[in-house]
């Protein structure tokens, strides 16, 4: 991964959802998303939380949680989710069929509707892990290197840093 | 610690308007649920819910709406989706549900939809 890197860590506690889709949706934006897909991702990474506090601590509001986000090299974002909860198989894992109107069961469906690449697997002592990556799309790669550089941005003063 | 939903009435008979106020996900849709299960069984002939107050609506909150949907269906009682801003509209497209409820633009159209 390459540019702006993030870990926040939080409890399982429903109200920590707003917080972290807000940082998530300004990292989206900083990564250079549009508007509507900032909105998808942070839905996507807000139903994989609730995932994580409803199937992994079963509503337990004190569990741990970690979310890093970073940046793909050639654009686009690489959101890693780890919680300390039951585990499941992660081929159990699925979108379910969207004929059946009932309430529940579309968070996978969300989280596979908007990321490339989603894979969920058990952490090796406890609990469960999820990576999501999403590439920028092509137009908005060259829109944001025709970004001028950001004012307020200071060098890089770090001893193994490129010139 | 976060704020919580919420809401006002307005009865524009035979209809009654209901606005959520806030964002509605997995620690707010319970309330959601329950206000709207109070206003189900009143047994209104219809009831409208204004979202132009709503900025974002995860799952559980979608499915809240899917369950009172299906009690407003059995109480004889029509229900319509008024003023979804553009990120509640996207998750009732990408889940399909955008066919199921009825949906418009206001809640001038929702009394007559």
């Amino acid at each position: 991964m390459t540019g702006p890197a993030m870990e926040i860590r939080f409890t399982s506690d429903p109200d920590n959802l707003a917080p972290v889709r807000a940082c998530v949706e300004r990292f989206a934006a900083e990564a250079g998303f549009d508007e509507e897909r900032r909105g998808l991702i942070a839905l996507a990474v807000d139903e994989a939380i609730a995932n994580s506090i409803r199937h992994g601590y079963h509503g337990r509001e004190d569990g741990p949680i970690t979310l890093r986000l970073g940046m793909l090299p050639a654009g686009g974002v690489r959101i890693d989710l780890e919680d300390e909860g039951e585990q499941v198989d992660p081929s159990d894992i699925k979108p379910r069929d969207l004929s059946e109107v009932r309430p529940g069961g579309l968070g996978v469906h969300i989280i596979k509707t908007t990321f490339a690449r989603c894979a969920w697997r058990r952490r090796e002592s406890c609990g469960m892990a999820v990576t999501l990556e999403l590439e920028l799309p092509k137009p908005a790669i060259a829109a944001a290197l025709a970004r001028p550089p950001r004012s307020d941005a200071r060098p890089d003063t770090r001893p193994n840093a490129e010139p | 610690m976060s704020t919580s939903l919420e809401f006002s009435r307005e009865e524009r008979l035979p209809a009654v308007v209901l606005r959520p106020q806030g964002e509605i996900d997995l620690a707010r849709s319970p309330e959601l649920r329950l206000r709207l299960r109070q206003e189900v069984d009143a047994k209104p002939k219809r009831l409208i819910i204004d979202l132009i107050g709503v900025g974002y609506m995860d799952s559980s909150g979608v499915a809240t709406l899917v369950e009172a949907l299906t009690r407003a269906r059995a109480a004889g009682c029509k229900l319509v989706l008024a003023g979804l801003q553009p990120k509640v509209k996207s998750i009732f497209s990408i889940s399909r549900l955008d066919t199921v409820f009825t949906i418009t633009g206001s809640v001038d159209d929702a009394l007559t939809a």
